[in-house]
């Protein structure tokens, strides 16, 4: 137990409590305490005299200067790219902007047949959802047109949501603790994320008690179809085999996938036996006894670790199978990250193993593993990402697809991602509020993944997931003949 | 730890601006498990939470143009009313007895109940007053030392030694 784990049990208000105060206090009158007689005056003269002096400006200015308005000019920070869709977009709110303020093209097309929200929507409206998911500011990302156009119908469903809130998995919580602090700095929506574990997020989810679930393992694609739910990546990590060993440095160390089965399955007792030997022959080992740690309660990082080794050892495979909870005994059962990063640390000869962002949040470092390309890798963000690269993300309903094991010289053979899982359709009040966060986060939440450890989602998968969102609401539109890309 | 924590370890200082609606955003839910941590079930905390923030509400105009008196305010207005609330329930039931009282039906409630939270809580209400108050600005309303010993009178590294030995504390108890 520590400082990030007493953070993380920090309690949640309810989204009804937050909102029914909200509106009690919006109706309460504002006193002006300290604001004598003569000091209102005083502000209200000033007032005035500053009133006249903008007014004056105003007429001034009105008289002399044409009010010049481009209709359908590309206006964007940084101009259009080449290798983009041109997607024309008034970005001064304040400019007198036609009635097609959003974009010609999208307009056209939302008022004919996909998406009815967008017709008849105030032109602020339109302007506000064009702003808030950054069609103006011209991403790098090639959008399709129908993708923009979805975003759009998308941002305008969840316009006046105030609060978002989502339960699931532990992994993902330090960062949608995070994202959640800027994104209310950005679009003042506040985001409750509740670390509640996988499965009471999707309970929590199914009794519609939050709009959101984040799972580390993705549902199947019967599963997701049984429910009526979708499902899409969201931010990746992994598990790292840590171990202490006096007069050697934990990178220094290589295993391979059958090695650490073996030692698993107790094969293998002594650092300096040779399997280890001949695969680390530049490192003096020594004689240690090793002490296996594991985790004696339930979790993903077990999960990922068993699936790993299963892939390698048919015997690991019999004798434990792909397991959250395994009992290795005779070892040392430890509850957590904190308490297998403690054990490890303190035991000479000891092996564990980690979530990959709470080993690199706290400086721990991990062993080097040889991947199926026989390659020696380090947990890196590089190599991570390599595994997120090599993934056949379009293969699995749901872009559920293992990241464990996967090809690629670079790829760190025990990666992970942290799936999103919603309820269709996607155009409703709440859910349509929690895509525009996950489109906000995938556009600007880089920085902060990379900073606490994460490993982003590369936009050549976000264009698939945007491609999937713009699918579902498609075939809302047509009345379920279509299914989404990746989700059936 | 949070990137606001690594922002604040490179000294650069934290982006806010005066804004009420996000003001009530942000500080909600810190107020809320602040109260949480000094009451005996969600229903307390709420109800604690929204008296400092009407209290606050009636007169934030005071604040316009200074967000850290704001905040300082809010605080020691949630302390109050946290204490007030405290003196008054004195001769009602025993904390351990409260522990024990159901939260509520609903299957969130019922989740939450089980939670590590629940255990935590109890073993931070055996805690000596003062660390029982850190431990909610800390690790509840999720304040830095420094905006701790604001608040609390304290020195900065009198702070951090109490916060250490509750922590101590609560690790050895967990």
């Amino acid at each position: 137990m520590n400082d990030e784990f007493l953070r993380h049990l920090r309690p949640r208000p309810r989204a009804a409590f937050v909102h029914e105060l909200k509106s009690r206090l919006d109706r309460l009158p504002r006193s002006r305490p300290g604001v004598s007689g003569p000091a209102y005056l005083r502000t209200l003269l000033i007032a005035l005299v500053i009133g006249g002096a903008a007014f004056a400006v105003t007429m001034m200015s009105t008289r002399h200067e044409p009010v010049v308005v481009q209709v359908g000019a590309p206006v964007s920070q940084s101009g259009p790219r080449s290798d983009e869709v041109a997607m024309p977009v008034s970005s001064q709110p304040s400019a007198r902007a036609p009635d097609n303020a959003l974009t010609p093209a999208i307009v056209h097309d939302a008022r004919h047949d996909s998406m009815p929200r967008i017709a008849g929507v105030a032109p602020d409206a339109r302007q506000r959802a064009a702003d808030r998911i950054g069609v103006a500011s011209a991403a790098p990302v090639v959008l399709e047109a129908s993708v923009a156009q979805a975003l759009a119908g998308i941002a305008i469903a969840g316009e006046g949501v105030h609060s978002i809130r989502g339960a699931g998995g532990v992994f993902p919580a330090a960062i949608y603790n995070e994202w959640s602090r800027q994104y209310l700095r950005a679009n003042k929506v506040s985001l409750a994320y509740d670390w509640t574990g996988s499965g009471g997020g999707l309970k929590l989810l199914q009794n519609r008690l939050v709009t959101f679930a984040a799972l580390d393992v993705p549902m199947s694609g019967a599963e997701l179809k049984a429910s009526g739910l979708f499902q899409f990546p969201m931010v990746a990590g992994g598990v790292v085999p840590i171990i202490h060993l006096a007069g050697v440095k934990s990178s220094q160390v290589r295993l391979d996938a059958s090695t650490l089965a073996r030692i698993y399955l107790g094969e293998i007792v002594r650092w300096s036996d040779p399997p280890i030997a001949q695969l680390n022959p530049d490192v003096a080992l020594p004689n240690t006894r090793i002490t296996l740690a594991y985790r004696m309660d339930s979790s993903t990082t077990t999960q990922l670790f068993t699936d790993y080794l299963s892939r390698s050892t048919t015997w690991f495979k019999s004798r434990y199978g792909v397991r959250s909870q395994i009992d290795v005994s005779p070892g040392a059962a430890v509850r957590g990250d904190d308490g297998m990063a403690d054990l490890v640390q303190r035991t000479d000869g000891a092996i564990g193993y980690l979530d990959y962002v709470y080993a690199k949040q706290h400086g721990i470092e991990s062993i080097r593993l040889i991947n199926k390309e026989g390659a020696v890798v380090p947990a890196t963000p590089e190599s991570l990402q390599s595994a997120i690269a090599h993934a056949d993300w379009l293969s699995a309903p749901g872009f559920g697809v293992s990241l464990v094991d996967l090809r690629g010289e670079q790829t760190w053979p025990m990666s992970s991602a942290s799936f999103v899982v919603m309820r269709e359709p996607i155009d409703q009040y709440q859910t349509a509020a929690a895509v525009q966060f996950f489109d906000w986060a995938y556009r600007n939440g880089s920085e902060a993944a990379k900073e606490l450890g994460y490993v982003a989602i590369p936009p050549s998968v976000v264009s698939h997931v945007r491609a999937s969102w713009a699918e579902a609401l498609n075939r809302r539109a047509a009345g379920g003949a279509q299914s989404p890309r990746g989700q059936d | 730890m949070t990137l606001e924590d690594t922002r604040a370890a490179r000294g650069e200082a934290p982006t806010q601006e005066l804004d009420w609606d996000a003001i009530y955003a942000d500080q909600l839910p810190r107020i809320y498990a602040y109260c949480r941590y000094r009451s005996r079930s969600d229903a307390e905390a709420e109800d604690l939470a929204a008296r400092t923030f009407e209290k606050a509400w009636l007169a934030r105009d005071r604040y316009r143009s200074d967000l850290a008196g704001f905040s300082t305010w809010l605080y020691r207005i949630a302390q109050n009313v946290c204490a007030d609330h405290h003196r008054s329930r004195r001769d009602h039931l025993p904390i351990d007895a409260a522990m024990d009282t159901p939260a509520g039906d609903t299957p969130e409630q019922r989740a939450s109940r089980d939670s590590d939270f629940e255990r935590m809580s109890r073993l931070v209400a055996s805690l000596p007053e003062r660390e029982r108050e850190l431990i909610a600005l800390r690790y509840g309303a999720d304040l830095g030392n420094q905006f701790i010993a604001r608040i609390t009178g304290l020195s900065v590294s009198n702070v951090s030694t109490i916060l250490h030995r509750a922590v101590r504390a609560l690790r050895e108890l967990w």
